[in-house]
Formats: C-alpha cells, sequence, structure tokens
C-alpha cells in the first residue's frame, strides 16, 4: 500500500480508529493466528469470522479500560512507525504479543494446577495460612521477599531434569518427569529458605520449564479451507513472510539448497561455517512456524525467491529485520 | 467481512503523541530510527557521545527484572523496561522525545546492581531486546584521537597517494586520518590503489555536532532526496564541515565553533 493511504495515516489525521485501521487489525488477528496456531477464544470452536472478529474487538477497544489502554497502545504504534508499511509490521507484531499474552494466561492456571499438585505431594513441604509453600522448618517465617532470578538459578542448578515425551493434542504436557520436578520444587524452596508465594513459583516454573507455557497445539480449520493446505496466496504470504526475515546472504542460500556446504562455499566465497550457520539459521526461522505451515508450496516459492521475489521488488533493503552486523 | 462488525471500536479517540527533540536526560522515552528501522526505548545514562538505552515492550502482566510504566504517566499504553539488559547507543539515532517518566532513579538503581543474565523471560521480551541491539552496532564513523603523524602503515599509504597525484599536504592529511577525501580524490585513490579509502575518524565535536538530536530530521530528509542512508549523509557533512571549520576556527588557535559550522550545512535544507 503507497505511503499516505493507510491506517497509518488515517490515525494521524484523524486521530480516531477508522475503516482502514479496523481493517488493518482484522486482517493482521487472521494471519497471525493462522501462521502462530494459536488455540481459538473459548467460546469458539474455530477460528471463524466470529472468533477472528472477537479477538479484534477485544484488541482494539480494551473492555477493562474502556479503551484508554488499547487508544495509548495504538498512539504508541503511530508514535513508533516511520511509514505505512512499517506501522502494518507493528501492528503484526503486536498482535502476535497480545495473543501470546492471553495464551500465556490460561497457561499460567495449569502450571498452578501442577505445581500444588507435585508440592501437595512432596514430605516436608508445608503449605501455609496464607497459601505459600515452605519447607517445614521455615514455614513460620516470613515470605520470601527476595530476587526470584535466584530462585530460577537454583531450578536451573539441578541436574538430570527429564522431560516427558508428550503426544497428546488436547492436553498440556507436564511440566517435567514427577521425580524431577520434585527435586527442582525442593531445591527452589531451598534456596528460597523462607515460605514462597504461589505466583513466585509459577514464575519460577515458568522460566525454568519455558515449553510449559506453548499453547496447546491444535489442527487448523476455518469455514474458508475445509483443508489445512495454504491456498496460493496465502502461501506467497508465508513465504514473504519468511523472506523478510531472513539477511541478504541467507536469501542467496534458498537459490541452491541442493548443493554440498563445499559447493556452496566455493560459490559464494565464503568459508564453510559461514554457509552452516546461514543455513541454520534458515532451518531456525522456517521451523518457527511449523511444518504444517511451510508446505511444499511455501518452500517452491522461496527456493525461486533470488529471481521471483526480487524481480517483483518485495525485496526491502531498508527493513527493519535485516541484520547490520555482516560485514 | 468481519471487519464491518468492529462498530463498537469506530471512533475510538487516539490522541497524537507529542513530540519534542531537544538532549536526551535519564527516563525519557525515545524513539530510536537510523534509517527505516526505529525502535522506541527508555534513556539511561547519558554520555556525550552516547546513552544507555532500555528496550520497551507490552507485557501484559510484570516479569522479573522489568520495571512497569503505567498509562497514566506516558498515554502510550503500559509498558514493561527490559530493566536487566542495557544497550549502548550513539547519540546518532535519538529521534524524538515521546514522554517522560519518574523511572530514572529505579533506572539509576539497575544499573548500579549486579548484572544478570539475559536468558529467560517471554518471547516478546527477548525479541524487544534483540531489536534494540541492532542499535548497539549502529556507528557511521570511526571514533577519535588519531595522530597526525601517519603510523608506519599510514607511511606506506601516504606513498602510495603521493604516488596517485595527490598533493603532499592531502596525502598527509588523508593518511592520518584527520581529512576526508574529496569524492574526485576518492576516485583517484581507488582506481590507483584499487581500494575505497576508509572513512576517517571524525573529531569528537564534530560528531557531537552533527549527532545533536535536534538536526535528525535534518538529515532523515536529505538522506531521503537524494537516497542514501543516514551514514552516508552524515559522512558528507563531516566532510563539508572540515574547510568550514578551518575558516572558522578562532583567533590563537580557538576551537571552531562546531554547531554553528554545522547548522550552516543544513540549512539549505531549510
Amino acid at each position: 500500500m503507497a505511503d499516505g493511504s493507510g491506517a497509518w495515516t488515517e490515525l494521524r489525521e484523524s486521530e480516531s480508529v477508522g475503516p482502514l485501521t479496523t481493517q488493518l487489525v482484522y486482517r493482521a488477528v487472521r494471519v497471525v493466528v493462522r501462521r502462530r496456531r494459536f488455540p481459538p477464544p473459548n467460546d469458539h470452536g474455530t477460528w471463524d469470522s466470529d472468533a477472528i472478529t472477537e479477538v479484534a474487538h477485544e484488541f482494539l477497544l480494551d473492555l477493562s479500560s474502556g479503551g484508554t489502554l488499547s487508544a495509548g497502545r495504538l498512539s504508541r504504534l503511530v508514535a513508533q512507525a516511520t511509514d505505512e508499511a512499517s506501522f502494518e509490521r507493528l501492528v503484526h507484531k503486536t498482535v502476535l504479543n497480545y495473543l501470546r499474552q492471553q495464551a500465556r494466561g490460561s497457561a499460567r492456571g495449569a502450571v498452578l494446577e501442577q505445581l500444588r499438585h507435585a508440592l501437595g505431594r512432596i514430605d516436608g513441604v508445608d503449605r501455609t495460612v496464607s497459601h505459600a509453600w515452605s519447607l517445614e522448618h521455615c514455614a513460620g517465617e516470613l515470605e520470601f521477599a527476595g530476587d526470584p532470578s535466584d530462585l530460577i538459578a537454583a531450578a536451573y542448578g539441578v541436574d538430570d531434569v527429564r522431560l516427558v515425551r508428550w503426544n497428546s493434542d488436547t492436553r498440556r504436557s507436564p511440566l517435567a518427569e514427577s521425580d524431577s520436578l520434585r527435586r527442582v520444587l525442593l531445591d527452589v524452596l531451598a534456596a528460597a529458605d523462607a515460605p514462597v508465594t504461589e505466583s513466585v513459583m509459577v514464575e519460577v516454573a515458568i522460566a525454568r520449564f519455558p515449553l510449559a507455557i506453548e499453547p496447546a497445539p491444535m489442527e487448523f480449520k476455518d469455514e474458508e479451507n475445509a483443508h489445512p493446505d495454504l491456498v496460493p496466496a496465502e502461501a506467497m504470504e508465508m513465504a514473504q513472510d519468511i523472506w523478510d526475515q531472513l539477511s541478504s546472504e541467507e536469501r542467496v542460500l534458498l537459490a541452491v539448497p541442493d548443493l554440498t556446504v563445499r559447493a556452496v562455499a566455493d560459490l559464494l566465497g565464503v568459508g564453510k561455517s559461514t554457509v552452516d550457520r546461514r543455513r541454520h539459521s534458515i532451518s531456525e526461522v522456517i521451523r518457527s512456524y511449523g511444518p504444517a505451515l511451510v508446505t511444499t508450496e511455501v518452500i517452491g516459492i522461496l527456493r525461486q525467491a533470488a529471481s521471483v521475489l526480487e524481480a517483483l521488488g518485495t525485496h526491502d533493503p531498508g527493513s527493519a529485520s535485516e541484520t547490520s552486523e555482516e560485514a | 467481512m468481519g471487519a464491518d462488525d468492529l462498530d463498537g471500536v469506530m471512533g475510538l479517540h487516539v490522541p497524537r503523541i507529542d513530540e519534542a527533540v531537544g538532549e536526551p536526560a535519564m527516563g525519557e522515552i525515545w524513539r530510536l530510527r537510523w534509517d527505516r528501522a526505529a525502535v522506541l526505548a527508555i534513556i539511561g545514562q547519558v554520555r556525550p557521545h552516547d546513552v544507555d538505552a532500555y528496550a520497551l515492550v507490552e507485557l501484559g502482566r510484570p516479569e522479573v527484572g522489568t520495571l512497569r510504566i503505567d498509562h497514566a504517566e506516558t498515554g502510550l499504553g503500559v509498558l514493561d523496561v527490559a530493566a536487566r539488559h542495557v544497550v549502548a547507543v550513539s547519540r546518532a539515532v535519538l529521534d524524538a522525545r515521546l514522554a517522560t517518566t519518574s523511572l530514572g532513579s529505579a533506572i539509576e538503581a539497575v544499573a548500579d546492581s549486579p548484572r544478570q543474565p539475559w536468558d529467560y523471560g517471554p518471547e516478546e521480551l527477548i525479541e524487544a531486546v534483540e531489536e534494540l541491539e541492532e542499535f548497539r552496532m549502529i556507528a557511521w564513523a570511526p571514533s577519535v584521537d588519531r595522530q597526525t603523524e601517519p603510523s608506519a602503515s599510514g607511511e606506506d599509504y601516504f606513498d602510495e597517494l603521493v604516488d596517485a597525484g595527490l598533493p603532499v599536504n592531502r596525502a598527509l592529511a588523508i593518511s592520518s586520518r584527520s581529512a576526508t577525501p574529496t569524492d574526485e580524490e576518492t576516485e583517484i585513490i581507488e582506481r590507483t590503489t584499487g581500494q575505497r579509502p576508509a572513512a576517517p575518524a571524525v573529531a569528537p565535536a564534530l560528531r557531537i555536532a552533527i549527532d545533536r538530536p535536534r538536526r535528525k530530521h535534518a538529515i532523515l530528509r536529505r538522506a531521503q532526496a537524494a537516497g542514501v542512508s543516514e551514514g552516508e549523509v552524515r559522512l558528507e557533512l563531516a566532510r563539508d564541515a572540515e574547510p568550514a571549520l578551518l575558516a572558522a576556527r578562532g583567533t590563537r588557535g580557538a576551537p571552531p565553533d562546531y554547531d554553528l559550522v554545522v547548522d550552516r550545512l543544513l540549512e539549505d535544507d531549510a
């Protein structure tokens, strides 16, 4: 969209939400929930138009503040953006962060239940009248008021912690194998040497076991696509999103996927370790979307990126996602 | 389309944030910008050439190692400061001040506390820090303090420049990196040595003058009009300032007024 004709301009000139802004947010929600596989709101079984509208509405009009906080958020995004394209990227990013926080909110409840279940079964651990958890010898002391990062460090200091291979698509995985979790919790309480509130225990557990708060995976189905495969327009959009996250040097590698590392190194005049590093970086970007979304069609588009996408002018050397560290 | 159902939000007032430029101070929220990349950050310690900056992000709820800024204080929504990770950034990236906060002393306390390793936290917090880190690398000119006499390797370079046809005084100034080659000299040097001359160091006072936030917009306008980067415009200003600085030097070797010289170079764009 050409500068001067989008949501950023609409907000700057009118200082109010208009149709261009609502369309942008709606579109951002729709794209982000598909790419990142967020589960739909509790009262919706799928990401239909109503579900997307509900989330977009909440994002634009935070009901708990009567819209004040949402307006402040938009004011901030307008101030940060430098043009229409950057504003659109910021809105997408902010919608993604908003959805992450919503998902974490429900995930925290699940983590708290696991902790209560685990702590309640450990001999020598008491629950105080204020619902904090403590080792027996310090149950009557004041609650821990130190730095939670010290407790997180203690949690990471436990050796031989085993996680659980989990195959369910509907239930969250346990934080860790039960004995491992028991040892971690005991070391945390020992490090605190004081009762620890449940909110701090949840913080420590999430920091130690970050995978525990990933949204439960789901099969994406919506009323427009009975089959989860991406249609061509969406495949192009997905490829564009991946392309934008790659550096110029990484993009070049997409055109030569079948060459050996040595052959690519010779071709580009760089070291083999450099080629390895760049290929690993590309893999990490693609892996972050998940195999269900990065289809063979998307890969095919990316492999033509050096010629097709460059010719379409979709490569933006001034984008914020490019690193400036390549000498 | 579903967007048409968002009636309840149409017309929601989204106030425009007042922007100001001036000298940065601890606790202020600034937009940092370099060419088309921009982030918001809160300022910590301020030094002549750079400032400490902390990433800002909206987390939904406070996390370990963050400081919270309420919406009532800034009008920017609820923001969280990644207080455990400071990034030193050049003054050249300071674009506009958006708000002032009362977090100055809290940030100072964090600055004095032992640093914790940054290896955990919500994804958006880590991503915000990584975006700010990209601004750490921005340096449009090498730093300063160099000798006027050429170094051992500089003597070879001096000889090359003289052999290329440059006058001795220019060859001396360029090889000791006390002067910027003109476009014509750059072409000559590249043709005869096979290498473009490296960007010379810029005098500290000149860098400070060029990097003052109040000049940022004029520099950006010039860069966009010419289709070049901010860094190239700043280097060009540094180069163009040299003869003017020499002429403006006061009696008995008194230092020139760098701000005046840079202002004059930019006033043609006004």
